[in-house]
C-alpha cells in the first residue's frame, strides 16, 4: 500500500479529533511521528494557551518557566497561538513569589508576535496582586497583543486592571466582543474594615470604573472614553448588580440600550444591597431613549423598602412621552418569612405613577413575578401564596388598564437573577 | 400528477469511468454544486473529476445517495458545528457500516471527500482514522501510515523540550 499523503488540512482534521484536553499528552507524543504531523499537533497544542499565575504557589512557577522556555526556544510555536486564557490566582493580598509576574511579562512579550484573536482573563483574585501582575511591562505587552489587527475578543476581570489600562487600547472600538467582569465582593464582604477605603478608591482613583456583576457588549463599542463606562454608544443590553447603582450615573448616555436589568445578587447580604440605592442619585432613565424593557430582580424585604421609592425617583426623569419603553418587570424572590416583612404600601406611589404611563399608552405591560423556592417550608402552601398575591394587589391598588398589570407566582430552584 | 423529473448529471472519473447521477445527490459535493451553478446552460459533456477513481466515486455516491435531502451545513453554522464535531467521535450506525472498508479505500475516500468538499463524509473518515490511531505509539503510527521518521535525534530532543510545558496538565 502506498503511503497516504494527506494534505495538511486533512491531517489537521484527523488529529483535531484528538484535541480535547484529555488527549493532550497523546498529541504531544504524536509530535514525534514526523515533521508534518508535528506541525499539525503543535498547532493544536499551542492554539489555545492556558496560563496560570499563582504567586502563592511557588510550584506554579516551574510550569510558567517551561512555557517561557518553550516559546523562547522555538518562536515558530508563536504562530500557532490564537487564544490565551490568563488566570491569576491568589486568595489573599499577600504573595510569596514575586518572580511569576516577571515571567508572565516575558511570556506576554513573546506572545506579542502571535496572531492572537481572543484573550480571556477570567479571574484575578486580590486587587493588589492584580495590579502587580499588570505591571508596566505586562501592561505594555498586553496592549501590544490587544492592538494587533488580528485581535477580536477580550474578556477581562476589570477590577484588577489599573484604571488607565484602556487608555492606550486603541483598537477597543474594533473589537467584536468585549466582556468585563467587575467584581470586588471579596473585598467588600470579607474585609469589612477596608470596605470604605475600597469604595473610595472606586469612586476616586478608579474613576468611575463601574461594577456591574457582568456586562458585555458586542460588535461595536463606540467609545470607551477616558474611563470605562463613559459613553458606551452601542450597548444594547446591560445587567447590573443593585449595589452598583450608586456608581452608574455615567452609564446613562446609553442611547442604544434596549434592555436594562438590575439584579440583587444572592451572595450579598440584604442590609448592604439596596441600602446604597437609598443614597443613590436617581438613574437618569429618561436618557435611555431606546429602552424597551426594564427588569428589576431582587429579594423582597430590601426590594420594597428601598427600591420602589428609588425607581419612582428614577422614572420621574422620563420625558413626558418616552419613545420606546414598553415593559417593566419585577422579579421578586421571596418566602413566607421574608414576605411578612413586606412593604408593598411603599410601592403604592410608584404603581400609581406607572398606571398613568399605561393610561397614556406609553407602557404596555408591567409584570410582577413572585418567585418562591421549590423547597418551601410546609407552611408555604399554595393557598398562602395566593393570599400573599391578593394582599399585594390590594396594596398596589392598580389604577391603570386591567390587562397592563400581570402578577404571577412562580417556583424556582435557581432564581433567574439575570433573566 | 407525476413529480418533475430530476435533472441527471454526468461525471467522469480519472479512470474514464462515468456515472449519471441525480443532481441533488451530486450537490452533496460543494465542489460540484458550485461548478453546476457556474454553468448557466445545460451541457451534455460529463464533468471531469481528475482526482477521483471510479471505485472510490462509487462509494462516495453511495454515501451521497443515502444522505440526499439532508440539510447541507451553511457557512454560518459551520464554525459552531466544527466545535461540536471535534468533540465527538460518534459515528452513526449506517456511516460506520459504510466506512468499514480496507485502509487504502478509507484513505481514498477521505481524500475524495476533501477534494469534492463533502464535509460530513470527510468527518466520518477523519473520525474513523482518529479512532484507529488512538493509543498507538509514534512508531506504530508510522507503520500504520507508512510514514518515514524524518527527525534527527537532536530534533527529537528539541520537540520534547518544546512540549514540556503542557506535561502537567
Amino acid at each position: 500500500m502506498s503511503p497516504p499523503t494527506f494534505p495538511h488540512d486533512v491531517l489537521e482534521e484527523i488529529l483535531s479529533q484528538l484535541s480535547p484536553v484529555e488527549d493532550r499528552s497523546f498529541l504531544q507524543s504524536l509530535c514525534l511521528v514526523s515533521r508534518g504531523v508535528r506541525d499539525v499537533c503543535q498547532g493544536l497544542l499551542f492554539s489555545s494557551l492556558d496560563i496560570v499565575v499563582d504567586v502563592k504557589n511557588t510550584e506554579g512557577r516551574s510550569r510558567l518557566e517551561r512555557l517561557r522556555n518553550s516559546l523562547q526556544s522555538n518562536t515558530r510555536l508563536l504562530s500557532h497561538v490564537h487564544e490565551v486564557r490568563l488566570t491569576i490566582l491568589q486568595s489573599h493580598e499577600f504573595y510569596t513569589d514575586r518572580i511569576q509576574p516577571i515571567i508572565l511579562a516575558v511570556i506576554l512579550n513573546l506572545l506579542g508576535a502571535s496572531p492572537i484573536h481572543t484573550f480571556k482573563i477570567p479571574f484575578v483574585a486580590g486587587r493588589t496582586l492584580g495590579w502587580i501582575c499588570f505591571s508596566e511591562n505586562t501592561r505594555t505587552a498586553l496592549l501590544r497583543i490587544f492592538n494587533n489587527p488580528t485581535f477580536r475578543e477580550l474578556s477581562i476581570s476589570a477590577l484588577s486592571v489599573p484604571s488607565n489600562f484602556f487608555d492606550s487600547f486603541e483598537r477597543i472600538r474594533d473589537l467584536e466582543f468585549l466582556g468585563l467582569l467587575i467584581d470586588d465582593f471579596s473585598m467588600s464582604n470579607q474585609h469589612p474594615p477596608i470596605q470604605g477605603k475600597c469604595k473610595r478608591q472606586h469612586r476616586v482613583s478608579r474613576l468611575k470604573v463601574l461594577r456591574p456583576l457582568t456586562f458585555a457588549w458586542r460588535k461595536t463599542v463606540d467609545c470607551i472614553g477616558p474611563s470605562i463606562g463613559l459613553d458606551i454608544g452601542h450597548l444594547e443590553y446591560l445587567a447590573l448588580s443593585a449595589s452598583d447603582l450608586r456608581y452608574t450615573a455615567h452609564f446613562f448616555a446609553l442611547k442604544s440600550l434596549k434592555e436594562f436589568w438590575i439584579g440583587q445578587s444572592h451572595w450579598m447580604d440584604d442590609t448592604s444591597t439596596f441600602n446604597g440605592v437609598a443614597f443613590a442619585p436617581p438613574l437618569e432613565l429618561g436618557a435611555l431613549t431606546s429602552l424597551v424593557r426594564l427588569s428589576i430582580c431582587g429579594r423582597y424585604a430590601t426590594f420594597s423598602r428601598q427600591l420602589f421609592p428609588f425607581l419612582k425617583r428614577s422614572l420621574s426623569s422620563f420625558p413626558h412621552h418616552h419613545p420606546s419603553l414598553q415593559f417593566i418587570s419585577f422579579g421578586i424572590e421571596t418566602n413566607q418569612e421574608v414576605y411578612r416583612a413586606s412593604q408593598w404600601s411603599l410601592s403604592h406611589e410608584l404603581f400609581d405613577w406607572l398606571a398613568t404611563f399605561c393610561d397614556e399608552g406609553r407602557l404596555t405591560q408591567i409584570a410582577i413575578e413572585l418567585w418562591f423556592p421549590i423547597r418551601s417550608p410546609e407552611s408555604e402552601t399554595d393557598a398562602w401564596k395566593e393570599e400573599a398575591k391578593a394582599e399585594a394587589l390590594k396594596e398596589i391598588a392598580w389604577k391603570g388598564p386591567k390587562d397592563a398589570l400581570t402578577f404571577n407566582i412562580k417556583d424556582f430552584n435557581v432564581f433567574p437573577m439575570w433573566g | 400528477m407525476a413529480a418533475p423529473a430530476t435533472q441527471q448529471i454526468k461525471i467522469r472519473c480519472n479512470d474514464e469511468k462515468e456515472f449519471t447521477v441525480d443532481r441533488d445527490v451530486l450537490e452533496r459535493s460543494v465542489l460540484i454544486k458550485n461548478m453546476l451553478e457556474d454553468v448557466t446552460e445545460q451541457q451534455d459533456a460529463p464533468i471531469p473529476l481528475p482526482n477521483v477513481s471510479g471505485p472510490v466515486m462509487a462509494k462516495v455516491l453511495e454515501y451521497c445517495t443515502h444522505h440526499r435531502g439532508e440539510p447541507l451545513p451553511s457557512a454560518d453554522t459551520e464554525q459552531s458545528q466544527d466545535e461540536t464535531r471535534k468533540r465527538t467521535t460518534d459515528i452513526s450506525e449506517w456511516d460506520q457500516k459504510f466506512i468499514t472498508v480496507d485502509q487504502e479505500m478509507l484513505f481514498e475516500i477521505i481524500l475524495a471527500a476533501n477534494y469534492l468538499d463533502i464535509k460530513s463524509l470527510l468527518d466520518v473518515g477523519c473520525k474513523t482514522v482518529a479512532n484507529m490511531i488512538k493509543g498507538k505509539t509514534p512508531e506504530e503510527i508510522r507503520k500504520l501510515f507508512n510514514i518515514v521518521n524524518d527527525f534527527t535525534p537532536e530534533e527529537e530532543a528539541q520537540i520534547k523540550k518544546e512540549n514540556e510545558w503542557a506535561e502537567d496538565r
